[in-house]
């Protein structure tokens, strides 16, 4: 293997390509500190866009074909393996890394470096803000089973609220950061990419909506063990940070979604 | 919501009193308003509809849990659609359509309670992403193809140079096609309507909002992008073909029903294939003035319905109707019934003339447009399956009855005839463009006359077989061909053409193999 395809190689760790894309997953799984997860998900893809440059020596008009096409199949395989996926942390995990590949489909297009970095950011944010609630549910029941479970909304509301408005903000709902990522992408990318966002955009989608259905509706199994424990909702100070949250994250993804619309 | 409806009324109000063509717009970065006649008509009627809702909601949710919740989701579904009718851009159009699917959601499923309200939202949400996702497509080709996302311009961009291609493909033409399946999916056409019937599970105000407004945002869509579809005739016999296999479909699941719920969701199913049939004829401004008229027409029915049964609870005694003894009971009142001779001559002559004479007055040219000729069919078929289906009912004095039958008959043909015609000069003043609609939905002559005859077997073959149903005796063991062609039938109605049945299989398919990789690559 040449230096430039190594180069190559790594930019495909950050930036996933499977099955390069396996190290990220393995290494969020296991992690168990929250503000690492964090950090990986807030740097990872940054750190295989400032690798680019110095793959850039590469043939990459000669890669560009078949590479963009693995990151679009990376982006449905991963979306298509949410499906099943109940353990939120796996489910995080996995939605990232389907953001992610679809960089590839803009990035050998023609760079876009500075809205590309800007657009997997917006990526990056929507899924700390995921890993934060699925921080929260972990505090709620403990990290044996960080699946959804019937009934959260009833008893802790606060907190079904904010895994719904984060599993919202992964789907690309107007008017949060995604939509906006999601917008971004498919003016910036041909045919096949925009035909694989969309098959992306649907699965998460239906993936999230799997998942919020069971934690909003349907009653609590009696004989449940954790239905006989007393459930501590997200505090209204965390609940109100998140709301916050997704209003600066909205109003941010606006501005910068205004600049390269009225260009 | 008063004061909504009351601005809506005054933009309609200003809209006529301006001249015809001439459109309002307001500009924000790059969101757009536009408050042309088609806008300011469904803001009116949006606003309406929503005011009556919110009214209606007020004592009706005043026992649930999460009042405030449903007013806050309520509020936002309107502010969204009027958006998504006001939108003069298509980044504001894509905003607010991928958001009524969202909020329809929230709303369907506000009793979380029950695991049923929660499954059925589901199925609606998935079917508007899926809708979601070609407009989507659209909106970028036209961009790309003509470099605008404001409407008026893209508009015009499109009438300069309407065979514009990229990579070979005409942008129009696919434009045109992405934006039908999009209203597809909104609308409940085949094959993505098993959402609607079943979407009954939500509050009763949010099945009158949604029956009435929100599943009609197809019509409004193909109207919308109406100057994209003179330039596309494939794309229109397309957009009519799904809408009468959509309203075949819709009427007859609706007639074989035994839960009512489902039999209403299934009538808006098959009006809103003749809505979208309509578009595919040519004829835009009636599929408004069609869903404006149904979407009435619903939202009363939906809102009654509470009315209703409270009053069956309170006085049980049905009154002894003839209409209800034959209907409900089964057994004839008194078989008295009008000489065959004169059925088969009112049946089949009085609608063919009522509907001739009447669009002769009104518009004498409308009828040598071969869209006319399809409405104006379609409209004879019905009037005559009413004429026939009243004379199938026994009746104590048969002549009042087909009487006063002949007289709703020529108020409602005269009506939609006068204000069908009012409304294409309101919402298409320049007569050029509805011409040029009617044009390019036409078909050639042969292929046109081949269509009536086939619609003509299919319908008389119908009818026939409503008369076999009634003829045959079902208790007696199904050995015949004919008993066994019809149970067979009868299961494909009961089971609604298997078409939930496929996407739940190809749903838990796609779901069992994700699994088996997951496991298989140790979920990393």
């Amino acid at each position: 293997m040449t230096t430039e395809n190594l180069w190559w190689a790594c930019v495909a760790v950050f930036v996933p390509l499977f099955p390069l894309s396996m190290i990220f997953n393995a290494a969020y799984a296991a992690v168990r500190w929250t503000w690492v997860r964090l950090v990986m998900l807030l740097l990872w893809p940054q750190i295989g866009l400032w690798l680019v440059p110095a793959a850039s020596a590469a043939p990459a008009h000669r890669l560009a074909p078949w590479l963009s096409l693995l990151g679009l199949a990376t982006g449905v395989f991963y979306a298509w393996r949410l499906l099943s996926v109940r353990a939120l942390n796996v489910w995080v995990s996995f939605w990232a890394t389907s953001a992610w590949s679809l960089a590839w489909a803009v990035m050998l297009g023609g760079g876009h470096g500075a809205d590309l970095r800007i657009a997997m950011a917006g990526v990056s944010v929507t899924a700390a803000a995921l890993a934060c609630g699925v921080r929260a549910l972990a505090d709620c029941w403990g990290e044996a089973y960080l699946g959804p479970r019937r009934g959260l909304g009833r008893q802790a509301p606060r907190l079904a609220g904010v895994l719904v408005v984060a599993l919202l903000a992964a789907m690309g709902t107007p008017v949060l950061p995604m939509f906006f990522v999601m917008l971004w992408l498919v003016m910036h990318t041909d045919g096949y990419g925009v035909a694989g966002a969309m098959v992306v955009w649907l699965l998460w989608s239906w993936s999230a909506a799997r998942v919020w259905q069971v934690l909003l509706f349907g009653a609590e199994r009696k004989e449940a063990f954790w239905s006989q424990e007393a459930v501590t909702d997200l505090s209204r100070f965390s609940t109100m940070s998140a709301l916050l949250l997704a209003i600066a994250g909205a109003g941010a993804a606006m501005i910068w979604s205004a600049r390269w619309l009225m260009q | 919501m008063g004061l909504t409806l009351l601005l809506a009324l005054a933009l309609l109000g200003a809209c006529l009193s301006m001249p015809a063509a001439t459109a309002g717009a307001m500009r924000l970065g790059p969101l757009a308003l536009l408050l042309d006649h088609l806008a300011v008509a469904m803001a009116v009627l949006v606003a309406a509809i929503s005011l009556v809702v919110h009214v209606y909601s007020m004592r009706y949710m005043a026992d649930e849990p999460g009042y405030a919740r449903f007013f806050a989701l309520l509020d936002l579904m309107t502010a969204d659609i009027l958006l998504l009718v006001c939108a003069g851009d298509l980044l504001t159009l894509l905003l607010a359509w991928f958001l009524v699917g969202v909020v329809l959601y929230f709303l369907l499923g506000h009793d979380t309670t029950r695991t049923a309200s929660g499954r059925y939202a589901f199925w609606t949400f998935l079917t508007y992403r899926i809708g979601d996702l070609p407009l989507l497509a659209a909106a970028l080709l036209l961009w790309r193809g003509y470099g605008s996302l404001q409407l008026p311009e893209l508009f015009d961009r499109v009438a300069a140079e309407p065979g514009l291609q990229l990579a070979g493909w005409p942008v129009v033409g696919v434009a045109a096609l992405l934006v039908a399946l999009a209203a597809f999916a909104r609308s409940a056409q085949f094959p993505l309507h098993p959402w609607l019937p079943y979407s009954m599970e939500g509050p009763t105000p949010v099945s009158a909002l949604m029956h009435a407004g929100i599943v009609n945002a197809g019509g409004f869509l193909l109207n919308r992008f109406a100057p994209l579809f003179l330039h596309t005739p494939a794309v229109l016999h397309t957009v009519f073909v799904v809408g009468l296999v959509t309203a075949l479909m819709g009427s007859a699941l609706m007639l074989t029903q035994n839960d009512i719920k489902k039999s209403l969701g299934y009538s808006t199913m098959g009006q809103m294939g003749f809505m979208v049939m309509e578009c595919g004829l040519g004829a835009f401004s009636l599929a408004i003035y069609h869903l404006i008229a149904h979407g009435l027409f619903k939202a009363t029915l939906f809102l009654g319905s509470g009315s209703v049964i409270g009053q069956a609870r309170q006085h049980d005694d049905v009154p002894p109707d003839e209409v209800y003894t034959f209907v409900v009971e089964r057994r004839p009142a008194r078989p008295t019934r009008l000489p065959w001779a004169v059925a088969l001559g009112v049946t089949v002559v009085v609608p063919a003339l009522v509907l001739g004479l009447a669009h002769a007055l009104i518009a004498a040219d409308f009828v040598h447009t071969q869209g006319a000729i399809i409405l104006l069919f379609f409209g004879w078929v019905t009037g005559a399956q009413v004429f026939f289906s009243i004379h199938r009912l026994p009746s104590e004095n048969p002549w009042r009855t087909m009487g006063m039958t002949l007289l709703s008959f020529v108020i409602v043909v005269v009506g939609y005839t006068v204000v069908g015609h009012l409304f294409e000069r309101f919402l298409y003043p320049n007569r050029a463009i509805s011409a040029a609609l009617y044009a390019a939905a036409g078909i050639d002559l042969v292929a046109f006359d081949a269509l009536v005859v086939l619609l003509t077997v299919a319908l008389v073959g119908a009818w026939m077989m409503t008369l076999y149903a009634d003829a045959i005796e079902m208790p007696e063991p199904a050995s015949g061909r004919w008993n066994r062609v019809y149970l067979n039938l009868y299961a494909l109605f009961s089971r609604e053409f298997y078409v939930a049945d496929v996407y739940r299989r190809i749903g838990e398919g796609l779901i069992a193999a994700a699994k088996r990789v997951n496991v298989r690559l140790r979920w990393v």
